[in-house]
């Protein structure tokens, strides 16, 4: 019985069924691109980027600038993991692409482009429950379409580009704006070499039934997908947006450097939930934000499976009045993986409140981290942060860290924070296997338990593969 | 057909806990164990159902016939052994009902999915013989019940796995007299001669409400003493003091 | 009392033995080597870094005592420095005890001192100052107790003249089965001069001990005050330290607290009080290096009108050091609209069977609260007041010691007198 190291000790076979789960994206396709920017970064790279997408003039100089800040930026290993510095940024390729418009119908996709989706279950599932699709594959869009009616109604869902190029007057005053360039080196380094992503505005008062959906596939070795997602939602509209990625498993690490910003217009609620399961060299580092007007809600709901290492620390400016912010988050960091999650919480405004929750997972050699910002400055009232952030240990050589700060200023205010860690306990195992359930399924019991408040979060399409994945984990990290 | 432990000796942590101990508790028969504290009663349990604490170092233990010390935890389980927890484990997050139906699917062949509906109507049903609340099923296993509600929880879960030997662990501890009677009524409701029971308990009060065929006296991790219904009443009477000299003399 | 001063001032320079004087000369390199903390020090995050560079700094031994603080403890051994430099004793130490100045003890215990004395400090963001510190520090004070020892110890550092720096240190040793209370009080000789204090205390808790140790810093609101104070606890030992942070203008405090033997608990407390002008910065680390080892935290700030707390904690537990039950708990009381609090709680658990939670809250005196003494007829200023005090007193209460929590609520009392 029990989860004694000896017990899962990780050989090659418990290794490739752990990562099992991942085998449902794990497959390439030989690289057809028309346009690659070669390998390395530098301001040749940016402009062939530039003349290749058409960009306007002021992006081009956007990108420009934006490889200065990155190119002087520091990484940020005086607090964070110094496996950052195991990212050989002259190695990767930042710009792959056949060169087509994205398709409006599945049938017009490239066949290999299209199995890659149907292999992942992207078309029917638009057919069943989305409003809406992008599909990424590499640096661009392959498949962007939208439910009939919605274009009537105003809503735009295009990528970054066009959201741009076409749309200029509604996208070009926010771009930017929630996460400036210098934010971080990867807020920077998206900057200058950002593609496809998406662009989505909703007018106002308008309100999606059904949510609409993006997925990014990573399909080329050594390449860096450096997507752009900009959402307006303007004043009483609603959205709720998810996102989905996959890649298969290459011989070199992989980097995913992603930038997202949400603008919520008074009394305007966005609900952004993302399913990140990346092969295991995946390096993930994501800045996503929100700033919410006069009693606007953002929600990030996350959940991080798999990536050799993914730093995403999702936030909300809380800029009006009564606005509101909350991150909901499921990590699970399995051998070799390091989960560094959690929520930057910036109050700006009276009345605000903000409320995390996050969860975490370390099986095996696995690490997770939480890291956390409340941020409440002078002559503000009445402002409320609540804070939780609980870990499951599965075996004695996991790891997990906590790391939150809060600062508060007047006392006009209430926040609370509290963090626990705990692992399965032997009597609670014992018990089940006791009433005939197997080590492995009352492990995954066990777990999918711990968070269960949380996957409820999700919808429920969501929740059930969730819960699946979660089973797969478990499986292979018992002997 | 039978539970039978022969000579079993069982350390924790290097402590000789059991000490030669032998009993035979045929189907269809109910057996009580009594016993002063640290007798080894509950080591019994814990050493039959497969606890890792608990180490055997001499003896055997066959159910029907099929040794015991071969099978895993969950394995016992599914063979038909229960038993009921003195102090039952929480299991944040999970509800009563997938539990059970977790534990029911696990015995079920691969590849066949159990009767949703069919399940459903099953446990309401022996909910109610326990007075059980139909919200109690979406409530997380054992997590914040009173000692009442995990003592008839244990009783649901031996109803619903039907299993062939019960092992009932000091079941009447912290329990009201209503409850008591509910919980007999549970345990006595599942009494055949298809299904064997060891009762383990401190007081000659539970078996006024669950009636034993035979009652075992154990100290000092063997059984020093066996008889019929009566000697309940006479350890109730004269507690386990006469025992030791007994044993002494 | 009668205090008896020391006959003879001691010697300015102080002969070391050889062996601590390499220990000397290595911390002198080993402090032109390090940096100043800088912006970029994560062990610095919200606080005022440029206090600790202490570059220019004017650092005194000995100085003019101008009269001895009254006593804090009935009966207790009386210790009293002056700029680091002991200038009164009273009472007389039992035997089993050895307690003087650190480089008597050096001298006389040597052997002993060598075998117990724990590495360099600094781990937490001071590093430099740890090394300036044994470089340049030329006495302290040492107390080995080897009984159950029922009379508590008292230090004071009387910290006198202008723009100074002094150094003092302390060296605690607890030999096995022993028991013992030591209070050590940092008092500034007049309200005007402005001294910094860099102060190091070394905890040896061997096998099946007990001991309290209390810190109050009661410095004049002009002085800066920085300690690092290092805990190691053997088997079977309770250790409860602590302290209460009502001077100053600026206190930086590191605890490293290591529990490396098993079924050893670790308590560590603090109330801090910091008023318009005050700053009071504390990092805390709870280093478990064996199963079965307890350690508990609880911080209680009360902030008044301009006060700011920054509170950085982190229990780490090894690799290995399973069944460890850690806890922190960070609590800011807010007075005013104008204070700030800054809190950062941080877990590292790379063990299993662990049970280890931090909660940290900020939050003010509630209406209800209030409404209810003032239903009772209290004034709400008042109220407010009785509610701010019963937050701090009951960290106080959890030092199970009779005298030291008297002493303890009188300085609150007297902070809260003065802020109110």
């Amino acid at each position: 019985m029990s989860y004694d190291a000896e017990v899962i000790e990780t050989d090659a076979d418990t290794a490739e069924a752990i990562d099992i789960d991942r085998s449902k994206g794990d497959f390439t396709f030989p690289e057809n691109h028309k346009f690659d920017a070669g390998v390395g970064l530098n301001k040749g790279t940016i402009d062939y980027i530039c003349d290749v997408k058409k960009d306007a003039d002021w992006i081009r100089e956007f990108r420009h600038r934006a490889l200065e800040v990155f190119e002087s930026k520091p990484m940020p290993t005086n607090w964070a993991t110094h496996d950052l510095d195991n990212i050989d940024f002259d190695k990767i390729r930042y710009y792959l692409s056949d060169g087509q418009a994205p398709k409006r119908s599945w049938d017009d996709v490239p066949p290999e482009v299209l199995e890659t989706f149907e292999r992942l279950g992207v078309p029917q599932s638009e057919r069943a429950f989305l409003a809406g699709v992008e599909a990424q594959y590499d640096s661009e869009a392959a498949y962007s379409n939208m439910k009939e009616g919605l274009e009537k109604e105003g809503v735009i869902f295009v990528n970054s580009k066009e959201g741009l190029n076409e749309h200029e007057e509604i996208f070009r005053p926010w771009f930017g704006k929630v996460i400036p360039t210098g934010d971080n080196k990867f807020s920077a380094l998206n900057s200058a070499v950002f593609s496809g992503g998406s662009f989505i505005y909703v007018p106002k008062g308008v309100k999606l039934k059904q949510p609409l959906q993006a997925y990014f596939r990573i399909n080329s070795e050594n390449f860096g997908q450096f997507e752009r997602t900009l959402i307006i939602v303007d004043e009483d509209a609603e959205l709720t947006y998810m996102e989905g990625c996959t890649a298969p498993k290459f011989e070199t690490a992989t980097l995913h450097s992603a930038v997202v910003e949400i603008v919520a217009l008074k009394n305007a609620k966005v609900q952004y939930i993302t399913v990140q399961n990346w092969s295991s060299n995946v390096f993930n580092l994501v800045t996503k934000r929100g700033m919410a007007h006069e009693g606007a809600e953002i929600r990030w709901i996350d959940c991080n499976i798999g990536s050799r290492l993914t730093m995403k620390y999702p936030g909300v400016v809380m800029k009006g009045e009564g606005a509101r912010g909350e991150v909901i988050s499921i990590a699970l960091a399995n051998d070799g993986q390091h989960q560094d999650t959690g929520a930057k919480m910036i109050h700006a405004a009276n009345n605000t409140t903000s409320n995390v929750v996050s969860k975490s997972i370390s099986v095996g050699e696995g690490r997770s981290t939480y890291r956390g910002q409340v941020h409440i400055p002078k002559h503000l009232k009445g402002c409320k942060n609540n804070t939780e952030c609980d870990a499951l240990l599965i075996n004695s050589k996991s790891r997990t860290d906590t790391y939150p700060a809060i600062t508060v200023r007047g006392n006009d205010h209430v926040t609370q924070h509290e963090a626990s860690v705990s692992q399965v306990s032997e009597e609670m195992l014992f018990y089940m296997q006791q009433r005939g359930i197997g080590e492995a399924e009352a492990m995954s019991l066990a777990v999918n338990g711990f968070i269960n408040d949380l996957v409820r979060e999700f919808p429920m399409e969501y929740s059930v593969e969730l819960k699946r994945l979660i089973e797969l984990e478990m499986e292979g990290s018992v002997g | 057909m039978s539970l039978l432990i022969e000579n079993l000796h069982a350390n924790v942590d290097g402590t000789e806990i059991l000490k030669g101990l032998s009993l035979e508790i045929p189907k269809g028969e109910v057996h009580a164990i009594m016993g002063p504290n640290g007798s080894g009663k509950s080591t019994l349990s814990k050493v039959l159902a497969g606890h890792d604490d608990y180490e055997v170092t001499a003896g055997s233990a066959t159910m029907d016939g099929e040794n015991l010390f071969d099978l895993e935890v969950d394995e016992r389980s599914r063979a038909g052994l229960f038993l009921a927890f003195q102090y039952p484990a929480e299991v944040p997050g999970v509800s009563n009902a997938n539990f059970l139906r977790a534990a029911r699917q696990a015995r079920l062949p691969k590849g066949e999915e159990i009767d949703a509906v069919k399940f459903y109507h099953e446990m309401y049903e022996k909910m109610d013989v326990l007075e059980m609340d139909r919200k109690f099923t979406a409530r997380a296993v054992n997590e914040g019940f009173s000692g009442g509600e995990k003592k008839r929880n244990e009783i649901l879960q031996m109803m619903m796995l039907a299993p062939k030997y019960c092992l009932l662990d000091e079941t009447d501890s912290g329990l009201d007299i209503d409850a008591l009677k509910v919980v007999a009524k549970g345990v006595n409701a599942m009494r055949s001669p298809d299904r064997g029971f060891l009762v383990i308990t401190h007081y000659q009060r539970l078996l006024d409400y669950i009636e034993p065929d035979y009652v075992h006296v154990m100290s000092d991790g063997k059984i020093v003493k066996s008889g019929d219904k009566s000697l309940a009443l006479e350890l109730e009477e004269n507690g386990y003091d006469f025992l030791k000299e007994e044993v002494a003399a | 009392m009668s205090a008896v001063l020391a006959e003879e001032k001691a010697q300015v320079s102080v002969n070391f033995p050889d062996w601590y004087e390499k220990l000397r000369s290595e911390a002198e390199a080993k402090y032109a080597e390090l940096a100043w903390p800088t912006r970029k020090d994560e062990n610095w995050r919200f606080g005022s870094y440029k206090n600790a560079n202490l570059a220019e700094a004017n650092i005194v031994h000995g100085g003019e005592a101008n009269g001895l603080p009254e006593p804090a403890l009935e009966n207790a051994i009386r210790f009293v420095f002056c700029n680091n430099e002991l200038v009164a004793t009273e009472g007389t130490i039992p035997e089993g005890v050895v307690a003087g100045p650190f480089a008597d003890i050096l001298r006389d215990h040597g052997d002993c001192i060598e075998s117990l004395l724990p590495p360099l400090q600094g781990r937490l963001g001071s590093p430099k100052l740890a090394a300036l510190h044994r470089a340049k520090s030329q006495g302290g004070f040492a107390i080995n107790i080897g009984i159950d020892c029922q009379q508590p110890i008292e230090i004071v550092h009387l910290a006198s003249g202008n723009e100074v720096t002094t150094l003092p240190y302390i060296l605690i040793v607890g030999m096995p089965g022993s028991k013992g209370i030591v209070l050590e009080r940092f008092v500034s000789a007049n309200e005007t001069d402005v001294a910094t204090v860099v102060s190091v205390s070394d905890l040896v808790a061997m096998d099946d001990c007990e001991l309290r140790y209390l810190v109050s810093q009661e410095l004049n609101e002009k002085s800066h005050f920085i300690r690092l104070a290092d805990s190691k606890l053997g088997k079977n030992t309770r250790t409860k330290t602590g302290s209460i942070h009502t001077g100053s203008a600026w206190a930086r405090e590191e605890t490293y607290s290591t529990v490396d033997g098993a079924e050893s608990n670790s308590e560590i407390l603090s109330v801090a009080i910091p008023d318009t002008g005050q700053e009071y910065d504390q990092r805390t680390f709870q280093h478990h290096g064996a199963p079965h080892t307890g350690s508990d935290l609880l911080f209680k700030n009360t902030l008044f009108g301009k006060g700011k707390t920054v509170f950085s904690g982190l229990i780490f537990v090894d690799e290995g050091a399973h069944y460890t039950d850690a806890y922190q708990t960070c609590r800011n009381l807010f007075m005013s609209d104008e204070a700030e609090a800054n809190s950062m709680p941080g877990l590292e658990i790379n063990a299993d069977q662990v049970k280890c939670s931090h909660g940290s809250t900020s939050s003010r005196v509630s209406d209800e609260e209030i409404y209810y003494l003032c239903s009772r007829g209290i004034d709400p200023r008042s109220a407010r007041r009785m509610i701010a005090q019963g937050f701090s007193a009951d960290v106080v209460e959890k030092f199970e010691d009779e005298a030291l929590e008297a002493f303890a609520l009188t300085r609150i009392d007297a902070k809260f007198a003065k802020v109110d």
